[in-house]
């Protein structure tokens, strides 16, 4: 099957899926990060045109600051995420999932060098097209991905029914597809909601239309602990 | 629509995840998508450089190229749709099928249609499904309604790929050339060179524009289509079908539940008359080995490895000078052995000094006294067993002897286990934690110093386990004799 995760086994032998982000969303948030890096340098400037050629100096110490050292700063210290990041809700983090430090934050910042050949990274695109993690060259050299930050899991509402007990012991997959189901519910259409109800059948027995999809929310609500 | 031979995982996605699934489905069917994409195209190509040749102007070209774009993108798209539901095509088939891709509103496309900033998004509306006009505008305000500002940022992330890729075709090209090339002209002049004033493209332009659309172009299509399939999986449940259907699958034998014994018999009289199967077969479908080793191939078990060793070198180094009359070389070479053999001696004397100094350094640093302890407090349960007193029966005895008497010895012996354990943290004050194993509970009862009780408790953690995890059962008798000793010893006093 086809998708965008790494799996990482931790020592514990728990398995954690990472999902990767490519090409589009990355250069989403460089763009934001190039931005607020240009109105910084540029800002530095404007105070630092009153200071002749010291301010001069100032201006370029704090251009490359900005350029090379701020985002590794904001990885490190920043949940992986520089502002850019953060907007879309991605995050750099190292191969095996865990938080990165300064060694390949630093690796991946400078390497941008790199990737920024020819022009405007055009060997960086071409590596994120091609990798199957979307790593650019520099995350090549760190051992890092950039995984988009896990979301806090919102409860959704599970429309309510009098709860009615499945058939026989479900899976712990089948009780979540059937919650799965029901809380989606609302999302799809009447006629869809019953197309899919009647598909279990050895879950509704013979009922059929809105009596099937009735059931399975029933079993939803039973699965969800409202007797 | 087959949903059980989609190749794709389907999950409801994040928009940027479905634009990610896009690249990796480019990534995945790269051969089959760029070739078709390329038979069309190039020749496509061609024709426009011609135009744009015979014209005397580049940019004519240029446009020409950019606006054709709609037609390369159903190829893109049929190739990828097909393959998304299991089904590669080549390039014959492709052509072969090029009705099917040619008349789907290509003239509206390559008119009006040209302007839309959500194309790829909306290409399979048209191609796909089929959809014209009103309808086909409802059916794009319904999908678009969560997903038309991503497909519209995606427009402009690919616009600006293509940029990028053109630009450094250019720069690449500059840096293959010889360092004096541009001397004397200013960046500017070096970046727009062989330009002519009004006529800022060149044909070399045309031709890295070409390759940056080649490359682009169904990167684009097959990320937009991603996000169309993601809408289409979050409003019609396409994951949910498909688990729904494996349910269906796996549980229809619940149901028949009734009728399966009589199948089984039959089953059981066919299989009587069968000739054994020879074992080698049943060897080879499940090998453990070979499974292992597999598993062990998977990328969470890394398995390069880098060793140094030292390796003896080709002795042509050894000093072969020999001296006048007498041959004293090998006096030297003992000497020179014994200053060795002396030299390793003083690094590893050394060596041992230090690690005595450091040793005998930290033995005089002050040590940290250890962090104090709170307050035992004896653990809500142990090893999944309540212990406060008052979730034990007042007559523990007596409620034992009443399951003795109904034969649940199981749950007699798991009874009187959860009160001596109750009885030795509360009643004794034994410090028994909830970390402890049993044998480590054992070892606390011993180290309190009563005899008797930690041979009664040794028994009956032995007896427990035997019953638990191994499920041998002890005899009542045994039972009636453990709680005897339990009574005699460990009961509350208070009761009595």
């Amino acid at each position: 099957m086809l998708d965008t995760t790494r799996r990482v086994a931790t020592p514990e032998g728990i398995e954690l899926t990472l999902q990767l982000v490519g090409p589009v969303p990355r250069a989403l948030a460089w763009a934001i990060d190039f931005l607020l890096r240009a109105a910084v340098v540029i800002a530095v400037m404007m105070g630092a045109a009153y200071l002749g050629t010291a301010g001069w100096g100032l201006a370029i110490l704090a251009a490359f600051a900005v350029e090379w050292l701020a985002p590794a700063w904001f990885e490190v210290y920043w949940d992986g995420q520089t502002p850019g990041k953060r907007a879309l809700g991605i995050a750099v983090v190292n191969d095996d999932g865990t938080p990165v430090r300064w060694g390949p934050a630093l690796t991946r910042n400078l390497l941008r060098a790199v990737d920024f050949l020819p022009f405007l990274y055009g060997f960086g695109l071409l590596a994120m097209l091609a990798n199957r993690d979307f790593k650019r060259l520099g995350d090549l050299a760190a051992g890092t991905v950039v995984a988009y930050a896990p979301k806090r899991a919102r409860a959704r509402a599970l429309p309510q029914a009098p709860a009615q007990a499945p058939p026989f012991a479900l899976t712990l997959e089948e009780q979540r597809v059937v919650l799965d189901l029901a809380e989606r519910s609302a999302s799809l259409t009447h006629e869809r909601l019953e197309e899919l109800a009647m598909l279990a059948a050895p879950l509704i027995g013979r009922a059929t239309g809105a009596a099937a999809a009735a059931r399975l929310l029933g079993m939803a609500n039973h699965i969800a602990g409202r007797r | 629509m087959q949903l059980d031979k989609v190749a794709i995982a389907l999950r409801p996605r994040s928009a940027w995840e479905s634009v990610d699934l896009g690249v990796g489905m480019l990534r995945e069917w790269w051969r089959p998508l760029y070739a078709s994409f390329a038979v069309v195209y190039v020749p496509v190509a061609a024709a426009c450089l011609w135009a744009g040749w015979s014209a005397g102007k580049a940019w004519v070209a240029l446009l020409l190229l950019w606006w054709l774009k709609p037609l390369f993108d159903r190829v893109a798209l049929h190739v990828a749709s097909r393959a998304v539901f299991g089904e590669v095509l080549g390039v014959r088939r492709t052509l072969a099928q090029a009705l099917a891709w040619l008349g789907t509103g290509l003239a509206g496309a390559l008119t009006l249609g040209r302007i839309d900033m959500a194309r790829s998004f909306h290409l399979p509306v048209k191609q796909l499904e089929g959809q014209r006009w009103r309808a086909a505008r409802a059916r794009r305000t319904l999908l678009g309604r969560r997903t038309h500002g991503y497909a519209v940022w995606l427009t402009i992330a690919c616009l600006h790929f293509e940029a990028v890729l053109v630009w450094s075709a250019d720069m690449f090209g500059d840096f293959l050339q010889p360092a004096k090339a541009h001397e004397g002209t200013s960046i500017w002049e070096a970046m727009f060179a062989g330009a002519e004033f009004g006529n800022i493209f060149t044909y070399t332009d045309f031709c890295a524009y070409a390759a940056a659309v080649l490359v682009i172009e169904p990167l684009y299509v097959v990320a937009g289509f991603a996000l169309y399939l993601n809408r289409r999986t979050l409003l019609e449940g396409w994951d949910l079908e498909v688990a729904l259907r494996r349910i269906a699958v796996q549980r229809a034998g619940a149901v028949a539940g009734a009728a399966t014994p009589a199948v089984a018999l039959l089953a059981a009289a066919l299989l009587a008359l069968m000739p054994a199967a020879p074992a080698g077969a049943q060897t080879t479908a499940k090998d453990p080995k070979r499974e292992i080793a597999e598993v062990l191939k998977g990328p969470e078990f890394p398995h390069e490895r880098q060793t140094m060793r030292w390796q003896r070198r080709a002795s042509d180094d050894v000093d072969t000078r020999t001296g006048t009359g007498f041959d004293l070389g090998w006096l030297r070479a003992i000497g020179y052995a014994f200053a060795k053999v002396s030299e390793v001696a003083l690094w590893i004397a050394a060596g041992a000094l230090l690690a005595l100094a450091v040793w005998w350094a930290l033995r005089l640093m002050p040590r940290a006294p250890a962090a104090p302890r709170g307050p035992y407090r004896p653990p809500p349960s142990l090893f999944g067993m309540q212990l406060a007193p008052e979730t034990l029966p007042a007559d523990l005895a007596g409620a034992v002897r009443a399951l003795l008497a109904t034969e649940r010895i199981r749950e007699a012996l798991a009874l009187l286990y959860r009160g001596t354990l109750s009885a030795l943290v509360h009643g004794r004050g034994i410090e028994l934690r909830a970390s402890d194993t049993e044998g480590e509970a054992l070892a606390r009862v011993r180290a309190h110093g009563e005899a008797a009780t930690a041979q009664y408790f040794a028994e009956l953690v032995l007896r427990w386990q035997s019953a638990a995890y191994a499920r041998r059962l002890p005899a009542p008798a045994e039972v009636e004799q453990l709680l005897a000793a339990y009574s005699e010893r460990l009961a509350p006093r208070s009761a009595t």
